[in-house]
């Protein structure tokens, strides 16, 4: 799929593990995980909005669309 | 924070995300355990790293939740009714198809005459003339039993196997319903230990159920068939005063129907386990 998942940048770039998002967006980490992995099919606007805010970004930081 | 380490093990370098050091990892090449050394260096991952195929802690987290839906499915009463009626026909369904292959083989090889006072129940036609009396299989001899007098002109005739005519199609017409039987609870008990294991939703459960419904659909006209044929080959030497006899081919159409509707909820099901796969995967 070319849209790729950059939450590991974020996540690095804001210094915060995948654990401390988890408990703050409220979604478990294996629901993370597979979102991080890239193996995500969708992602909820609500979700989207809840990692933008933890992580201060915006949704274009998070998610890139690469030409295959 | 990400950090960076090589495996004591393969020297493989891995990369843990939210493990520290002195936690336990487990190695993505070559699966060994292993803990997080002082040494591990923060990973920078500014930089395309690749991402592990498997963490142990998430890997843990699904297998406990799958461990207690099991333990939530196995303490219902009905699900614990199922896998006893399930088991059952299955064991005595094994015993049963044993039993009769070694009596057949037994039989044929000894001639012995334990098949010998069967009654066959055939799908023969019976047309009476109106000047026979009200029991014409009686009068005749041929069978004993009243039910299977016929009042409306035509129904299943019985037919009792005569002396010296071994009735190999009784032993098969026992094998074929054993071998339906017992296709369709092999898928069965396939599908409820999977329900068991917490993944109703699969497509080998779909699958499965497919297998089910065509089991059953197939039942009717194999079995109908068979039938069909028992009683032609059966039909000369029934005997029956005033009346005039032939074979009738049912294909047990109520059977071809149910059969049909298992298929239609197999794709249904399939559906199903599509959507709930594009569920989980939705974040």
């Amino acid at each position: 799929m070319p849209i790729i998942v950059n939450l590991d940048v974020m996540l690095a770039k804001r210094k915060m593990s995948l654990t401390e998002l988890s408990e703050k967006v409220d979604i478990t980490i294996a629901n993370l995980s597979v979102l991080k992995k890239n193996h995500a099919k969708a992602i909820r606007f609500s979700t989207l909005d809840s990692i933008c805010k933890v992580l201060d970004c915006q949704p274009g930081d998070i998610l890139e669309y690469v030409d295959d | 924070m990400a950090l960076k380490f090589k495996c004591k093990h393969c020297g493989e370098e891995l990369i843990v995300y939210y493990l520290k050091i002195g936690e336990q990892a487990q190695c993505t090449n070559c699966n060994k355990k292993g803990t997080v050394p002082e040494t591990a260096e923060f990973a920078d991952l500014t930089k395309p790293v690749p991402l592990p195929r498997t963490n142990p802690l998430i890997e843990q987290d699904e297998e406990r939740r799958k461990e207690s839906l099991r333990e939530e499915i196995i303490r219902k009463p009905s699900v614990r009714v199922v896998k006893f009626a399930l088991d059952t026909v299955w064991y005595v369904g094994i015993v049963f198809i044993t039993f009769i292959t070694l009596g057949w083989l037994v039989g044929g090889v000894i001639d012995a005459g334990f098949f010998s006072d069967k009654v066959l129940e055939l799908p023969i036609i019976i047309r009476y003339h109106e000047s026979t009396s009200p029991n014409p299989l009686e009068d005749a001899g041929v069978v004993d039993r009243e039910d299977s007098i016929v009042l409306l002109g035509h129904s299943d005739g019985f037919y009792q196997v005569s002396e010296g005519k071994w009735p190999w199609s009784v032993v098969v017409d026992m094998i074929l319903s054993a071998m339906f039987v017992m296709g369709a609870t092999y898928f069965l008990r396939k599908i409820f230990r999977s329900i068991v294991k917490g993944r109703p939703f699969s497509k080998q459960n779909s699958e499965d159920i497919r297998k089910v419904g065509y089991i059953i659909a197939l039942w009717g006209p194999v079995y109908g068939t068979f039938n069909f044929l028992q009683g032609a080959y059966y039909l000369p030497f029934v005997r029956l005063a005033n009346a005039e006899v032939g074979v009738e081919l049912n294909w047990y159409p109520k059977l071809i129907i149910v059969g049909m509707v298992i298929i239609a909820i197999s794709h249904l099901f399939e559906l199903a386990s599509r959507i709930q796969r594009e569920n989980e995967l939705t974040i």
